[in-house]
Formats: structure tokens, C-alpha cells, sequence
């Protein structure tokens, strides 16, 4: 997403009365995608949460005797190569792959609004300085980036953690930047400081609500994305340490075994997939029910019709 | 105009010395001797004594301060000297200057791949907008846009290299070992492409100058290739080298799977080995060539839109 389309979500939001927003909400809820979407993320979320009362199996129990099986009935998908029960390691490494995913896109949400409000607001030095660096940055694709300081760092939850939140926050933080640039000009800011209002209530007050809405919307749609580099730097074997399940190291250790059990890769992979499509719907019809422009496609349609 | 070019010529500099210092810092911030790594991994017992770190310390210049390896790096690079592999005995540009090609191959055939597949379908969704192939586009590229790049990858050799036998797998011998990496890299991009075209054509098709142009009596078919296209697909070119950067992104992972020797393949070995000065210049030759394409993105443009060079005079 543009800043400029940020700023134009953010005004569009904050022009609309409070009944009108529910009204955005319904058209949310109306679509269903969106709505699949949401239902499917929440399922995978209990079904990590609730991991111990839906297995008999521990994510670690070994059975030495029946390794690399196929999907049966004591096993629903298998097992792997130590014997271990594929569908509980897939249970349990959600609980590790989304929890990862979810505190990386917040996180990353967090620093560069925070960073994003006090460049903006107070220019500067600070600004200069924060835009050179968000600059360098971006100058390389954020997978790559990701890649280079989770190499540079060493492997480990933590380490592809920080490379992924040192890559991601920048995109934050240039677009509440310039919606600041714009919001500090407002009236009402004018009205609050004409009042007496210290720079620290003025942002917290006036502005920050207003860049909150849109943040939030960045951090759904960029959910997936998160998941998905996560994943990759886990496939690398950059990730959690083995006898941990967690989809993207399942994955990276079953490419040893693809060619007598491919199952084992599967599956794993059809959990990544499912959860970042459930995120990708999700914020799609998120960013429908907030987009403005929602208006025009629908009269760019009839003139498309004639 | 070309104060502009030398302009943000000259801010890819400090960019650049930016990208060494942090990937300098990280790497002296990281757990874990290299110069330690590099004795045992060239001592024949597998062991290192304190005199072969001493003496591996020296080589790789570790003992030298921080501020003067930095600079003694960017003098080096000035030169065309990336400085030396810490695992393979290589020099790091050599390296790179050897694999190169093959990236550029497998990029640029993901990028052709792209285009090719993208336009038809981005351009139809627009046309039959809110029909079932609209709709049908949309699942697909949002579950395109969901799937891992190695996962596809996998499904791919399973399916046409497994299964069905069609495809070499894996390596660079054949004219054919491009196809399935090339399709597995490109997925992702076609689906944003596509979204992205027929989200710019739903507005060209609006315009007045293409209901001057159904007046006249054309045909659809030559009011969509000759009018709504060429200016639907502007928006498109501007995100070209995002695209470029994504797939360059995603062939460190595709070039492991398919044991492609380019050096998306180098990134995520050297990544793995801790091969720092490997890592180091392939981040500060990546962020030069990234900086480049977005200043010729932007350039390209200026001067296929005749109204952005307007409203700048």
C-alpha cells in the first residue's frame, strides 16, 4: 500500500459517522470470503491452542516402530521419520508458526507506528536520519534483507524474529510518516494546541487515533506475508531448533525424506498455505470494506457495461 | 532533468555505505568466532589450536579495528575486491561475477513468464468484470499469493518430475531444467500482476477516450490491445522492479530446491556456513543493482507518460 492511499483510508475512515462504520462492518461480514477467511484462521488458532485435548500424542513421542507411515487410523496423517504423529506435530507447531507470525507483524506494526509519529511530527534531525535509513532498507527486496540478517545473526526463533521485524517495520513507518506530515496541519491539531496541549498530548490525543485504524489494516494484510518469510527463513534452516514442531523447520527436515514420504512435506506445506490464504482473505475484504474507492468500481462497472 | 538523474545517482551512495556499515555491524554483533570457524574448517584434525585461530585471525584481517575494516572493505570494493570467502577459498566477486548469469537467466524467464501470463488475464477479469473468470481469478491468485515458493516447488517435482516423468528436477544441463523453476518463481508474481492490471484496466476502461474509441465503431478486441492496454499497463510498469526484486527475493529459495548455481543458491549457503563476507557482498552488489532498477522504474515512467513530464515543467 501507498502512503497515499493510506491517507486516503485514514481520512475515509475518520470522515465516516459512527453509524456508517457499522455499516462498513456489515459489508465485511457480508462478504464471505472475508468471512471464510476469518472463521479458518480462528479454527487453526483454537486447534493450536486446544492441541493436548484433541491428540493422544505428545508433539516429542517417539515409536521407533513405525516410522515414515502413511496416513491410517491410529495416525490420521502418518507419522515421520522418528514415528513421531505428523497431525499432532501440525497441531502443536501452529501454536510456534502463528504465534511467531502474529508478535513479528505486530511488533513490526508497533515500532514503525511509533518511530512513524515521531519522525513525522517533529521533522527534524530525527526525521533525516530515521528516512536514510528506512531508505536503505528498502533498497533491497525485504525476503532478501530478512535473509542476509538472520544469516548474519545465526539461527534460532529469535534471531529470524528480529530479522523479519528489522525488515518489516520500515513499510509502517514511512506510511504513518507522511499521514503525520498531513494530520499535524489539521485544524484540530491547530485547535489543540491553541489550547495549551503539550506536543506528548497532542499525539497521543488528536493523532494517534488516527493512524491506529490504518496500521491495523496494514498488519492484517501484512500477516501472510510475515508467516510466509517466516517459513522460507525456517526452510533455509535458519529457524527453530529440530525437536521443536513448527511448520517451516517440519518442512525444511521432511526435504530429506521427499522422495520415499512426500506427505511428510505436504502437509506442513498445506498448513502454511491454508493459514496465510485465510490472512490474504481476510485482509482483501478488509481493505474492500475500508476502500474508499469501492464507490468508483462500482460506477467505472456501469460505464464498463454500455 | 539529468540534475535529477545525477541527483539520485548520488544518493545511492550513502545509501550503499549505509547497507556495509549494518551488515559490518550485525556480523561483529553475531555469536560465534569466524575466525575460529575458518581454522577448523581448514585443519585436518577437524580441531583448531589458539595458534591457527591466531593465525586465521590475521589472514581474514579480523584482527584489524572495526572502522578500519570498514573502510578497508569499501577501498577493496572500489577496486572490485569483495574480499575473500571465508569457506570456499574464492573471491567473493568472482563468485558472484560466475553465478550471476544463471540468476539473471531464471529471473528474467520468471519475469517474461509473468508479463506474458499476466496481461491476458488481468486484461480479461477487467472486460468481464464480476463474472465466474473474474471471480475465478481472484481465489486463484489470492491462493497463489498464499502458497510457499518451496512448497510449490515441491508439488512441482512431485507432479511433473515424479509422477509423470516430463521435467528435469533439478540442475542446469538441459534447455528444459528452466521450466519448473521459472514457473514455480513466476506464481506469485501472477498474481499480483494480474490483480494489479485489471484493477488499472477497470479505470482505463472508464475514460472518455476509450468510449470516443467503441464510438468509432472499433471493435472490442482493438479497443482493449490498442487503447485501454498500453495506458493500463503504466501503473503496471512502476511496480516492474518490485516485481524484479521478488523474484530475485524468491530464487534463493527456488535456485536450493532445484539446485539451480546461481546466487540466490550462494545467498542461502552462505547464509547457512556464516560466510560473512559472501553475505556482505552479495547485500551491497543486490541493494546497488535494486537501487538502479528503481531510478530506470521511475525514468521509464517519466517518459512513457506524456502527463507526468508536464506537470513537472
Amino acid at each position: 500500500m501507498t502512503a497515499q492511499e493510506a491517507i486516503a483510508w485514514s481520512e475515509a475512515v475518520a470522515a465516516v459517522p459512527e453509524g456508517r462504520r457499522w455499516r462498513r462492518l456489515r459489508v465485511l461480514l457480508r462478504d464471505r470470503a472475508a468471512v471464510a477467511g476469518a472463521v479458518l484462521l480462528l479454527l487453526f488458532v483454537l486447534a493450536s491452542i486446544f492441541a493436548p485435548l484433541l491428540t493422544p500424542y505428545g508433539p516429542n513421542t517417539t515409536d521407533f516402530t513405525n516410522t515414515l507411515s502413511g496416513p491410517g487410523v491410529h495416525h490420521w496423517l502418518g507419522t515421520d521419520d522418528l514415528g513421531r504423529d505428523e497431525l499432532t506435530r501440525i497441531l502443536y507447531g501452529g501454536r510456534v508458526s502463528i504465534g511467531m507470525a502474529v508478535v513479528a507483524a505486530t511488533l513490526s506494526a508497533a515500532i514503525g507506528l511509533t518511530l512513524g509519529l515521531i519522525s513525522g511530527y517533529f521533522g527534524g534531525v530525527f526525521d533525516l536520519v530515521l528516512m536514510r535509513v528506512v531508505d536503505g532498507l528498502q533498497a533491497l527486496p525485504g525476503l532478501l534483507l530478512a535473509f542476509a540478517v538472520a544469516g548474519l545473526l545465526g539461527a534460532g526463533l529469535l534471531n529470524i524474529e528480529i530479522a523479519v521485524i528489522a525488515v518489516w517495520w520500515t513499510g509502517y513507518a514511512r506510511v504513518v510518516r507522511s499521514m503525520v506530515l498531513s494530520l499535524r496541519e489539521r485544524a484540530f491539531v491547530e485547535a489543540a494546541r491553541g489550547t495549551g496541549a503539550t506536543n506528548r498530548m497532542i499525539i497521543i490525543r488528536h493523532i494517534l487515533p488516527n493512524v491506529v485504524g490504518p496500521a491495523t489494516v496494514l498488519a492484517t494484510l501484512e500477516l501472510a506475508h510475515v508467516l510466509l518469510a517466516l517459513a522460507a527463513l525456517s526452510f533455509l534452516g535458519l529457524g527453530v531448533a529440530p525437536p521443536t514442531a513448527e511448520w517451516g523447520t517440519m518442512l525444511s527436515q521432511a526435504k530429506d525424506f521427499f522422495d520415499r514420504a512426500p506427505q511428510l512435506l505436504i502437509y506442513p506445506g498445506l498448513a502454511i498455505t491454508l493459514v496465510a490464504l485465510a490472512s490474504n482473505l481476510m485482509g482483501d475484504g478488509l481493505r474492500d470494506a475500508l476502500d474508499p474507492r469501492l464507490q468508483r468500481d462500482v460506477t467505472v462497472r456501469c460505464v464498463a457495461a454500455r | 532533468m539529468r540534475g535529477y538523474v545525477l541527483r539520485r545517482l548520488l544518493l545511492i551512495i550513502p545509501t550503499l555505505l549505509l547497507l556495509v556499515l549494518g551488515t559490518q555491524f550485525l556480523a561483529t554483533l553475531a555469536p560465534g568466532d569466524p575466525a575460529e570457524n575458518y581454522a577448523r574448517l581448514h585443519s585436518t584434525s577437524g580441531v583448531a589450536t589458539p595458534a591457527q585461530i591466531a593465525h586465521a585471525r590475521v589472514l581474514l584481517g579480523l584482527n584489524r579495528p572495526f572502522f578500519v575494516r570498514y573502510v578497508a572493505w569499501i577501498a577493496g570494493a572500489v577496486h572490485g575486491d569483495l574480499g575473500v570467502s571465508f569457506t570456499r577459498n574464492t573471491h567473493v566477486a568472482a563468485e558472484i561475477g560466475s553465478r550471476l548469469g544463471a540468476t539473471l537467466e531464471l529471473a528474467l524467464t520468471a519475469l517474461g513468464l509473468t508479463i506474458i501470463v499476466a496481461t491476458p488475464l488481468g486484461a480479461f477479469a477487467a472486460m468481464r468484470h464480476g463474472s465466474w473468470f473474474d471471480h475465478t481469478l481472484r481465489a486463484g491468485s489470492l491462493l497463489l499469493a498464499s502458497i510457499p515458493g518451496f512448497f510449490l516447488a515441491y508439488v512441482l517435482i512431485e507432479v511433473f518430475g515424479t509422477q509423470l516423468n516430463l521435467l528435469p528436477v533439478a540442475g542446469r544441463e538441459e534447455a528444459s531444467s528452466i521450466v519448473l523453476p521459472a514457473v514455480a518463481l513466476s506464481a506469485g508474481g501472477i498474481a499480483t500482476a494480474s490483480r494489479l492490471l485489471r484493477a488499472s484496466m477497470l479505470e482505463v476502461l472508464g475514460e472518455d477516450y476509450i468510449r470516443t474509441a467503441r464510438g468509432k465503431g472499433l471493435s472490442s478486441v482493438r479497443v482493449v490491445a490498442r487503447h485501454a492496454l498500453p495506458n493500463a499497463a503504466l501503473p503496471v510498469i512502476t511496480v516492474l522492479g518490485t516485481l524484479l526484486g521478488y523474484l530475485l527475493a524468491g530464487s534463493v529459495v527456488i535456485e536450493t530446491v532445484f539446485a539451480w548455481p546461481g546466487v540466490g543458491q550462494l545467498l542461502a549457503e552462505a547464509v547457512a556456513e556464516r560466510d560473512y563476507p559472501t553475505i556482505q557482498g552479495l547485500v551491497v552488489i543486490a541493494g546497488a543493482f535494486f537501487l538502479i532498477i528503481n531510478l530506470l522504474v521511475d525514468l521509464s515512467y517519466r517518459f512513457l507518460d506524456p502527463r507526468v513530464r508536464l506537470a513537472k515543467q
